[in-house]
This record gives structure tokens, sequence and C-alpha cells, in this order.
């Protein structure tokens, strides 16, 4: 087999919190959030890895981590070989070329002092890619290419609409040809019939440009239509990855199975739900045992006390849950 | 027949802007029946907020209400002094919003907001009445999240005590605005859940504003699809979505991404037009791969399609087979 292109390993990036007075009266440390708290996973080249979680679960940071944008505390990041985490800031320059990134919110991460010409020819000046007049050349393409008109260049982020500002968006990421793309919920801020016109451009360029991509989406729908592969995440961990359509055939954890059931479906064919009730505890304190207890409706004696880890149960399909194994064996309902 | 709880005639809303004038209501009629659950389905910018909040009149200046009724249990608000519309507005019918962490008081408690909306001159403790009510929307731990500021909340929390405040005057129509786009899927499941349990036990009428189909398909009655500040499809929900009438709402449909079926995205293609100086004709039209000439000028006729079904459309009778399947 191929080497993977990404190979992220234990990865942790804890965030402390300020320091508080209680905390100098006690003399202790002060408290952290564990926003990855300990994800492997690899990528092969070509692939895209579906992310998915709710707020606070800790794709994105997962995602500032590998554009080493956030510098995690353990763990590593093989890219092509290389662990990223230990290479200097002068020497990321190369990488940051390889690895680009689209963002939620186009408006926020547009300067909107800038014609958009502007912004584009400035990633191909920063890395010194062609001649100036190839520069041009290639701004004009970028812009065609997300289905805008060369015209448009001359224009400020603020005269274009949403969706057209996430094409700016994904021309700037495209500009140094990257091989990998993380793409940090590039859907959410948009309206469901310019949501469906931005992924199908998604679909288009990776076929056409043999990305390797990073989708990080809160919406299962959504992942569904560009991934190979899905990983589920929750407080900090991966829960559950599969290859896409195993996933949503025979989801095996039950956040996934309550992700799943809480989706609202036009239509939508029969399949077993867990309604979840309470809120995902805070990443300040963490559940002991398995983190997902507290919700579960499967919780038995050993989920307090031990922490699962991800397993294969199925081929290419893993799981962190000590009763969705049982389950399996058994080919029962949950206990 | 008896009358309709409420019936909105003809509304408009214009919001003079520098650059001119903004159409965002253009002639919105609908009626809606005693415990019954509609919702106005439509993106960004199709009115539909809009239409809400002048249905309660509660258009912010400089946007003004330039036409129209709305006619609430047989009484025109629209000819209502202030102070009896503020009366209504507390208990005929209120309105839950998208992001409750600005539409409650930061500086009041949680017991303080709900007393202060329950009614005024009954002999009962305002402390137990608020109680049960926290009780009723599913708060934890409800003695303590009495004393709760909203920022000690989190976002589904909050949103459940804004349904406190609106339970406390038992209105006969909730407008819910958007309710749980600001929440996570398994928060937004257990909302709406709540949402159609205490409209089914306190009889109350709904009128959900949400952009999301698959929340529509799931919670209501039936359905006003908007876009560009008209009403372009209204029928009961099952009729909608098995024989959709409007080249809008087809587009809208095929755009939904689903975990279930493996179907490919219909992306609609283009954006919706600028609100300022609409022309003559379908505001759809541009975008639209059915239109011809003759959608580009005049107004279209809003036609019935069938029982309870209408359409804003020239081109029903084409779309009867192209959306068959």
């Amino acid at each position: 087999m191929a080497e993977p292109l990404l190979e992220v390993r234990d990865l942790v990036k804890h965030f402390p919190l300020p320091h508080t007075l209680l905390d100098a009266a006690l003399r202790r440390r002060p408290e952290t959030v564990r926003a990855v708290d300990g994800v492997s996973f690899t990528l092969g080249r070509g692939k895209t890895l579906g992310l998915v979680g709710e707020s606070g679960c800790g794709k994105s940071t997962l995602g500032r981590c590998i554009l080493r944008l956030y510098d995690a505390d353990r763990g590593e990041v093989r890219f092509d070989g290389v662990d990223l985490m230990r290479v200097t800031e002068g020497g990321l320059l190369p990488y940051r070329r390889r690895i680009q990134v689209v963002f939620q919110d186009p408006y926020a991460s547009l300067n909107p002092r800038q014609t958009v010409a502007k912004t584009l020819l400035e990633v191909l000046d920063v890395h010194r890619i062609g001649s100036p007049r190839e520069r041009g050349r290639r701004v004009a393409q970028l812009l065609t290419q997300v289905g805008l008109s060369p015209g448009d260049g001359h224009k400020y982020p603020g005269e274009f609409s949403g969706g057209q500002r996430q094409r700016i968006g994904i021309a700037r990421a495209l500009a140094l040809e990257p091989e990998l793309l993380i793409a940090d919920e590039p859907l959410s801020a948009l309206d469901v019939s310019i949501q469906a016109q931005i992924l199908q451009l998604l679909l288009d360029l990776r076929a056409s440009l043999g990305l390797t991509m990073i989708f990080i989406s809160h919406d299962l729908r959504v992942v569904r239509y560009l991934s190979d592969e899905v990983a589920v995440m929750y407080l900090g961990k991966i829960v559950e990855r599969a290859p896409t359509a195993e996933l949503f055939a025979r989801p095996q954890h039950p956040y996934t199975i309550a992700l799943l059931s809480a989706v609202p479906e036009v239509g939508g064919a029969a399949r077993e739900e867990i309604p979840i009730e309470g809120e995902p505890p805070s990443a300040v304190r963490i559940p002991r045992g398995c983190r997902f207890h507290p919700r579960c409706p499967w919780t038995i004696a050993r989920c307090l006390q031990e922490s699962p880890d991800l397993k294969g149960i199925l081929p290419g399909h893993t799981v962190a849950c000590h009763v969705a194994e049982v389950r399996l064996a058994v080919g029962g309902p949950p206990p | 027949m008896s009358a309709p709880l409420l019936a909105v005639e003809d509304l408009r809303v214009e919001i003079p802007t520098p650059r001119g004038i903004v159409q965002a209501v253009r002639g919105v009629s609908f009626t809606v029946e005693r415990g019954e659950t509609f919702a106005l389905v439509g993106e960004s910018g199709s009115g539909k907020t809009m239409t809400c909040r002048a249905i309660l009149r509660l258009v912010h200046p400089p946007g003004r209400i330039s036409g129209g009724s709305v006619i609430f249990q047989g009484r025109n608000l629209a000819r209502l002094p202030e102070r009896d519309l503020e009366r209504i507005r507390g208990g005929g019918f209120v309105m839950v919003f998208q992001d409750p962490m600005s539409a409650l008081n930061p500086v009041l408690t949680v017991e303080a907001q709900i007393a202060e909306a329950l009614p005024w001159g009954r002999a009962y403790s305002r402390r137990d009445r608020a109680l049960d009510l926290l009780r009723r929307v599913g708060i934890p731990d409800p003695e303590r999240r009495l004393r709760a500021y909203p920022h000690q909340l989190s976002g589904g929390q909050r949103q459940r005590v804004m349904l406190a405040i609106a339970l406390a005057r038992q209105p006969a129509l909730l407008l819910a605005d958007e309710p749980t786009t600001a929440l996570d899927v398994t928060i937004q499941a257990q909302i709406l859940r709540l949402i159609v349990a205490l409209q089914k036990e306190y009889g109350m009428a709904l009128i959900l504003v949400t952009h999301d189909l698959g929340v529509v398909y799931h919670m209501v009655d039936r359905v006003a699809v908007m876009y560009a500040g008209q009403i372009m499809e209204l029928a009961a929900k099952d009729d909608l979505f098995a024989r959709p009438r409007h080249p809008y709402t087809i587009g809208l449909i095929g755009s939904v991404p689903s975990v279930d079926r493996n179907r490919p995205l219909v992306p609609i293609p283009g954006t919706p037009p600028d609100l300022i100086g609409l022309g003559p004709g379908c505001p759809f039209a541009p975008r639209c791969a059915w239109a011809s000439n003759e959608c580009s000028t005049g107004d279209i006729p809003f036609v019935h399609v069938g029982d309870g079904h209408w359409s804003r459309c020239l081109k029903t009778d084409l779309l009867e087979t192209a959306a068959g399947g």
C-alpha cells in the first residue's frame, strides 16, 4: 500500500484557562480545555476524510493543529513522511503551500480593502510562483475555475454575495495547487440553494485536481456527499470511523446513531434511533471512563471506569465503545 | 366554517435605504387555524422573518408596514392602538427568536424574567409558577436555574427559558423564528420535540419560520414557501413534498442534502435578486429552467393547483410531469 499523505498520531491540544484566585488559593495549576485529547488517523492521497461533531468537539482545533495554526502539545502530524511538529517556523513555508484551508466565514477571512485579484496575487507573490505576467493569467484562470468571471477580480469582497465570497476563498486556497485542502465548515454560513452550489463546486474541483481533503462539518448530510471516510468526534476524541457508506448504513457508536437520528430529514428511511437528552459536558471537566457515558442509553459498569479505545470491529470500521463490541458479537439490541 | 385564528392579507413591508427602497414583503396573504402548525420557509432575504415581525407590528424604523391587514381573533391589528397591541403581544401571541441571548435581559435572573411575563392580579406564588414552567420546558435542576443569569446558561437552555417565558402568557399563537438554527443538531432535536409537545399540551397554533426543509417535513401541517418577499407556493406539507408545483420549491427540495438517499444534489443556479427596484414579472425567472419571455412581464397570479394548494407560476401544467419523480 502506498504511504498515506497525512498521518496524525496521538495528537493532543489543551488550552489552559486563565489562572484564577481559587487556583492560587489551592496552589493548583489552572484548568485546561481538552480540545483535542489524543487523536490518530491516516489519510491516503486523493481521499477525503469527513470530520463530524458538534460545537466544542475539537474538530476545528484538530484542523488548525494540522495546519500548524496552533502548535499541538503532543503527538505527530506526518505530512508526506515529515513530522510537521518538528519543522521550524522558517521551514514551514513550503508546507503552507502544500496544505491550504477554506474557512467558514468567507467575509471574515478576506481583506475587505483589497480587490479580489490583489488578494489572489498576494498569495502567488509570497510563494514566488511564476512571472508577474503569468500570475495575472493564473488569477483569471482561478476565478474561472471557481465559477466567477475574470472581470470579478477588480471588485472588493463586499460586492459579492456569501456564496460568491466562498468561491473566492476556495480560489485563494487553490492558487498554490495544494495537495491537501482542509475545509472547515465551508458551507455553514450559506443558504441551502447556495450550499448545494458550493458543494458541487468542491466535488468538481476535487475530481479535476485530485485533491486530498479533510472536510470538517457539523452536518452529517453534507459530509455524506464529499467524504470517502467519516470520523465522528466527541469531546476531543474520535469515537467512530468508517468508510462513508458503511458508517451511514451500520453506525455502531451510540453517539453516531444519536447524531443520525437527530438529523431532520426530508423523507427518511427507518433506522435505529437514539434520542439523546442532556447536553455535552464542558471540555474542561471530561467525564471519567467513557466520555459519552453520562448521555449514553447503553451505559454499563465498565463505561464508568475505563475509557474505550478505538478498535476495529468490522473491516475498515473502528469504534470506541465497550458495548458496541459486545452488541456486534451477539448481533442483538443494546443490553 | 369559523373564522381562522389569524388572517394575514396583502401584507407589505418597505425599508428605505441609501440605495433605494427594499421591498422586503410584497403582498403576503395566508391564514392560520387554531392549533395548527404553519411554516414560513425561505432563504435569507426571502422576507419570512420580516413577515413575522410585521404581524406583531415589530418592524423597526426606518422600515415600515406599507399595506395590508392582520386579523387576529377577529381584531385588525393594523388599526389597533399601540397600548392594546402590547396586550396582544404579551398574551394572545408571542414570538421566540433565533438568538435567545439577545432576546433575554442579561442583567435579570431567569426567575425575574419569567415572573415579568406572568399575568398580573392572580392569586398564586409567582415563584411557584416560574418553577413549574421551567420544569415543563425540561430545564435540569430548575430551583437553581431560577437564580441564574442568561450568560450562565447554554444555548439550548436559553431557548428553553425563552419558551418558558412565552408559555407564561398561555398564548393562542406562538411565532418561532428559526428557534433552533443556532443550536447543535442533538440539541435542536430536543428543542423541536419540546415545542411539539408544548404545542399539543397548550393547544397553541405555531408559526415556524425556518430555512430548513428537514425541520418542516417533521413538524408542520401546512407550508408557505417564500422568495423575494412573496409566497411562491402554499400547500399542505405532504402535498408540497410529494407534488411541488413551483420551480423554486422543486429547486429547494433538490438542494437539500440527505443522509439516507444517495441521490445527487441539484443546486439552483444563480443568486436571489436584489430587493431594491424589483421589476415586473416573476423574481425567480432568472434562475428558473422553465422560464420564458412571458414570465418577466406583468404580475404572476397565485393560481389554485389543487386542494388547498396554490402556486405563483405560469408553468404549473409543465411542472406536474417534471416533478413527478
